[in-house]
């Protein structure tokens, strides 16, 4: 076992109000393994979003997810800001 | 912007985003059957007005391939609640004008009843749960993402 925290690389889709305040529509990152929940305070706290956490559901290849839901490489990843269809 | 997924099949419990106007007369044909004695249509129509501000225009998005999955549980739920034999399903994305149709929903089953609930339940449950987003353009030129109020959401 390597001490060594592990990278994966993981791509994330941005729709809505997180496509604005993040400026992208889809970006690729490679950051250190971790939930679902990390990733997000990582991206609050890169780009300054307005949405707190509980305002957000996420989904990992296509399914909902709960925030605690450890990361894969190549994971990826929609954040769902408020809905508000119809 | 959201993939176009408008391919049209008529069969039971379909749904698509579509960038293009929604054709009413064409989805309401794909309903019903000789088993059928009623089908009740809904068609969410943009307004212009929304809590007291006077509404220019909305814009739709959506994650195309979270909303089929979570349509297709949704017609799942209603099927087995209301015994639906048809259900069609299209939400509309992109730019559209006070008198456009957002949404289009229809159903059909052997009587009227199931038909209203059943329309009812999946236009709640779409409002709800699908990952569609609703930015409104106000007269006054400014905007607001629906449902996301914060800090930065005026221009």
């Amino acid at each position: 076992m390597s001490a060594q925290s592990k990278t994966i690389t993981v791509t994330i889709r941005y729709f809505a109000l997180l496509r604005e305040e993040t400026g992208k529509a889809c970006e690729t990152l490679t950051l250190e393994q971790g939930t679902l929940a990390d990733l997000y305070k990582h991206l609050q706290e890169r780009y300054k979003l307005s949405l707190p956490i509980e305002a957000i559901r996420a989904a990992v290849n296509n399914r909902f997810c709960s925030w605690q839901t450890d990361l894969g490489d190549g994971a990826e990843i929609v954040f769902v800001p408020p809905v508000a269809g119809g | 912007m959201a993939e176009n997924n408008c391919t049209f099949k008529t069969t039971p419990g379909h749904f698509a985003v579509s960038e293009d106007s929604i054709d009413v007369m064409a989805l309401r044909a794909a309903l019903g059957s000789d088993a059928d004695g009623a089908v009740v249509t809904f068609e969410g129509i943009v307004r212009n007005h929304n809590e007291g501000k006077q509404v220019r225009s909305l814009f739709y998005e959506a994650c195309s391939e979270l909303a089929q999955g979570e349509a297709e549980a949704i017609f799942q739920e209603a099927e087995a609640r209301f015994g639906l034999t048809r259900i069609v399903c299209v939400h509309r994305v992109g730019a559209l004008q006070v008198g456009d149709t957002a949404v289009f929903v229809g159903v059909s089953t052997a009587h009227r009843g199931e038909s209203f609930d059943g329309c009812r339940f999946i236009i709640d449950a779409i409002k709800h749960r699908l990952p569609i987003w609703k930015k409104e353009e106000y007269l006054d030129g400014s905007t607001s993402w629906v449902n996301c109020q914060c800090r930065e959401d005026s221009p």
